[in-house]
């Protein structure tokens, strides 16, 4: 009916003491009228009601000098004749309407001194809108039950609707974006034949983390540095101690075609309890329950689970984050059938352009680092770690020698915090989480058009 | 074999309970210059973060050996009895003044743990008495390497011996090439407090036969023996074809302590045809999947929960004590909690025993949000169980609460009541049947708290929570919850 617009004005006005001095002058001027051709003594002029403020400033102006070695205590001289009081000049033409005609500058050394105020006014222009009128008609703004049965809707005006305005989001839940790309790579492994894995035990052995892998007790990743050893309970129950004796000959003396690290390996250490530093602890007590069964049966495992590093933390790490691992267990897989998985499991997410690089990991060997090209950041990004795991982890387990265990993993939430534009970790992941980001985030597509698989079969 | 005498290190017993393993080598007429001299040094502090495990496996120290007369001791002492000058140090100090003074050190104070509440430190001597070092820690002056330092005594101490015996070969190996004698090293005699003496640097070269269809076969290509036995080469790894012409001999140089199974070798010759060269196939292998039936059930719930109109949150399994125990009145030893040893912040204190403060702390961050504030989360607690092979286990929980002007309790019971519903569960004690009864708990306002019972067991407890706990979570509304475990609907 109407419309109102906002105006607002910024004008210099002066302070009361700024209107003091625009009609006495600076204080420092009048030190310096105050002050008669014999001198003054210091002590007099501190009397004077300008005396302190103005001494200082006409002394920075070197308008007057002070004699400290008068007879009768210091005396203040006037050292030029006369004095333009600029600050008084200054005063009055902000007064007189002209405050633009002083610079920036001078208006803040103002404003510093407490002289100048600078006045904000708003104001609100009222004028007709598009729809004004001067009586009141009240407007059907719905169609009402009662108008339908009785046919009134014919008469009334409706309102037009405003089609800009946003409608009412309706009221349901939402679910987490991290855990929506979580659905995303399950449906993917299980449209590849992939089996999930149990991973419902954040309390892992080292046993299981680490030796079963391969990985040697002295390796840096063991440290307490890296890894969150428990206080209670310290140290695994049970282990199956056949199996452990096979772990420990082939770490310390070698076997299954291996020279062995050569150390001394301890039971203890293997007993340490921790927080899992990824799911491949899973994949193991996977790999030797398989292996128990006979006669060997290929198999394909996936899991997707919380695993704890004690790592320092930043924009983009956090002690806590899910690890994506996929399985094949067949005879005669070569680095080709691994490349190969890749390229069916990554084409799902989108990903077409892939490269392997040589890579190190403990436990598998060849290893790949697989990298695709990402549109956005015009370069290559690391997509995934993989590779072959090491005789010396499946044989103890009573693999047979002719299987090969292709492996690779990759993090959840690194893809998802590029899926959903997001920087920092914390927003994303934790009870700081963006709660409207929750709530806004779409649905979680990650592929492009779907089509037939581009490997050939082997 | 040397001109003269050969250096002798001779290990006392004392080392054996601190640092029980030496090695040693020479490396005569060498010459440096100022990138080789740097080299030199570059190359002992990489060996030293890496195989010698931040020099608690292996130290390895390196002196002018003009500088010294052998036959060399290495011991330990106590700390007040050993007083040297050390490395680029203008006066002498002993061995507690030095540990105090290296606490401020950046680049030392990492390695002082290694020996630091030792009740003796190694430390080793020439004949005249000259300390050439206190290993981990540092050298002495005397012995220092300088760019013009013809001949150079190295000793490698350290916990394990391969690993000491494969550093000395790495730097032997790297720098034996400027000795005027190219790739000659001197050997130095190492003699045990049990008497036997070994020679070193052992050098040790293996050789190790591989069918070429095997590599073939691991790696998915179709190369010739011969080309094999050249991408090999090409990787420093020596080869030849032997025999009826499949089988490949390689020479593990000492400088590839990493090569210690087939595998490392099918990996050299992958990298050296090219991993993007290799032809990508998809394997045979035809199976079923299966969803684990947790994680299936999980995924129905959420969705459903979600048309319940409640939002799903996703916190963190570590947190603090206090957020398990006081913040929910109860005492931390009730709770069944597994510990975390050396936890650097409160935050990695215990592994949670409940959904429940992570969903607080959520609503606590996101206080500016419109209300109410109906969150969930289907995830896993961690207990103590003995009789898990670990001894403690995951359970899979579900947590809904509810935080407005008004704690909703009829609402939290009615979600209760759909989940039951969805799970196919009827009201009712008969058997199958689920059923709430009155009870009480520290986390709850007295007379706002129920049990669930279903299939026969306790399964959580819902409630308005009480006061206490909605201040100490730093909140001010309201706020009613639902914990249960969902494993027994499996």
């Amino acid at each position: 009916v109407i419309e109102a617009e906002l105006r607002s004005t910024k004008r210099w006005e002066l302070t009361a003491e700024g209107e003091e001095i625009a009609r006495e002058g600076s204080h420092e001027a009048r030190v310096f009228h105050s002050i008669p051709q014999e001198g003054l003594a210091q002590s007099e002029l501190m009397r004077l009601p300008s005396g302190k403020v103005g001494f200082s400033k006409a002394m920075s102006n070197k308008w007057i000098r002070v004699d400290k070695s008068a007879a009768d205590g210091p005396r203040v001289f006037r050292v030029v004749d006369s004095v333009d009081d600029e600050v008084q000049r200054r005063l009055q033409l902000v007064q007189g309407g002209q405050a633009e005609k002083l610079g920036e500058k001078e208006r803040s050394e103002l404003k510093k001194r407490k002289l100048l105020t600078e006045v904000t006014l708003k104001t609100y222009w009222v004028s007709k809108g598009n729809a004004f009128s001067t009586s009141i008609s009240k407007q059907e703004t719905e169609l009402s039950p009662e108008m339908i049965s009785s046919g009134s809707w014919r008469d009334r005006p409706f309102k037009p609707y405003n089609f800009l305005a946003h409608g009412v989001l309706p009221d349901g839940g939402h679910l987490h974006p991290l855990l929506k790309v979580r659905t995303q790579f399950r449906q993917i492994f299980l449209e590849m034949g992939f089996t999930e894995m149990p991973t419902d035990n954040f309390i892992e052995s080292s046993f299981w983390n680490f030796d079963a892998l391969f990985q040697p007790q002295q390796h840096p990743a063991r440290d307490q540095h890296d890894t969150f050893f428990l206080r209670d309970p310290a140290e695994a129950l049970q282990l199956p101690m056949d199996y452990v004796h096979r772990v420990k000959r082939t770490h310390s003396q070698g076997g299954y075609g291996s020279q062995g690290y050569k150390y001394t390996w301890k039971l203890e250490e293997a007993r340490k309890n921790l927080l899992r530093t990824h799911t491949t602890s899973a994949s193991a007590r996977a790999l030797y329950r398989l292996a128990q069964k006979k006669p060997f049966a290929p198999a394909k495992y996936f899991s997707i689970d919380r695993v704890f590093r004690n790592e320092t933390l930043d924009a983009t790490h956090l002690a806590e984050f899910h690890q994506i691992e996929g399985v094949v267990a067949d005879h005669g897989l070569t680095l080709g059938h691994l490349m190969g998985v890749l390229r069916e499991f990554f084409t799902k997410l989108g990903i077409t352009q892939l490269r392997f690089k040589p890579a190190y990991n403990p436990y598998t060997e060849p290893s790949m680092e697989v990298f695709s090209y990402h549109q956005g950041l015009k370069k290559w990004v690391e997509v995934g770690n993989s590779g072959l795991f090491r005789p010396e982890m499946l044989l103890p387990m009573g693999l047979p020698e002719n299987v090969s265990v292709i492996a690779w993993g990759l993090s959840l939430e690194r893809p998802t915090m590029i899926k959903y534009s997001i920087n920092n970790i914390r927003e994303l992941v934790g009870h700081k989480v963006n709660l409207q980001m929750v709530y806004d985030s779409p649905l979680c597509r990650l592929d492009a058009e779907p089509g037939p698989p581009r490997t050939q079969g082997a | 074999m040397p001109n003269g005498e050969i250096q002798k290190l001779i290990i006392t017993e004392e080392t054996a309970k601190i640092r029980p393993y030496a090695v040693a080598a020479v490396l005569r007429n060498i010459k440096f210059t100022k990138d080789r001299y740097d080299s030199f040094i570059e190359l002992q502090e990489k060996l030293h973060q890496n195989i010698c495990r931040k020099r608690a496996l292996v130290a390895i120290g390196t002196h002018d050996l003009d500088t010294l007369s052998g036959p060399f001791t290495y011991t330990a002492k106590r700390p007040s009895d050993i007083k040297f000058k050390p490395l680029n140090k203008t006066k002498e100090y002993t061995a507690c003044e030095l540990m105090n003074i290296y606490k401020t050190d950046n680049h030392l104070k990492h390695y002082l743990h290694i020996i630091e509440n030792k009740p003796l430190y190694p430390v080793i001597y020439d004949s005249n008495g000259v300390i050439l070092s206190m290993p981990p820690i540092i050298n002495g002056n005397h012995s220092k390497i300088t760019v013009n330092t013809k001949n150079v005594f190295i000793e490698c101490t350290g916990t394990d011996f391969t690993k000491a015996k494969i550093v000395l070969d790495v730097i032997v190996t790297m720098f034996s090439e400027y000795c005027e004698n190219q790739f000659t090293v001197e050997a130095a005699e190492v003699i045990f407090p049990n008497g036997k003496s070994y020679t070193f640097p052992e050098l040790a070269y293996r050789k190790e036969i591989v069918r070429a269809d095997l590599i073939n076969k691991k790696v998915g290509i179709r190369e010739t023996p011969e080309n094999i036995a050249k991408l090999l080469t090409r990787m420093y790894l020596k080869s030849e074809v032997i025999g009826d012409g499949n089988q490949i001999e390689i020479e593990i140089p000492p400088t590839r302590a990493d090569v210690i199974h087939a595998c490392d070798i099918v990996e050299d010759a992958a990298i050296a045809y090219g991993y993007n060269n290799i032809q990508m196939m998809l394997p045979k292998t035809y199976t079923i999947a299966n969803q684990f039936p947790l994680n299936k059930l999980t995924e129905l719930l959420r969705h459903d929960m979600a048309a319940a109109g409640f939002t799903e949150a996703l916190t963190f399994a570590l947190c603090s004590q206090e957020d398990i125990a006081d913040k929910l009145g109860l005492d931390i030893s009730a709770t069944k909690a597994v510990h975390i040893s050396n936890p650097k912040t409160a935050e990695f204190q215990v592994a949670r025993t409940t959904l429940l403060p992570g969903l607080l702390k959520t609503v606590a961050a996101n206080r500016k949000m419109p209300l109410p504030l109906k969150l969930f989360e289907i995830s896993d607690i961690v207990v103590k169980d003995s009789s898990r092979d670990v001894g403690a286990r995951n359970y899979r929980h579900l947590c809904a609460l509810y935080y407005n002007k008004n704690p909703g309790f009829e609402i939290i019971h009615g979600l209760l009541d759909r989940i039951m519903q969805l799970l196919n569960v009827p009201p009712g004690e008969k058997k199958g049947g689920y059923v709430i009864k009155a009870s009480e708990g520290p986390a709850f306002f007295p007379g706002r708290c129920a049990e669930i019972f279903a299939r026969g067991q306790s399964i959580g407890k819902l409630g308005v929570l009480h006061p206490d706990v909605i201040t100490k979570f730093e909140l001010t509304m309201p706020c009613s919850s639902l914990e249960i475990n969902i494993e027994p609907f499996l």
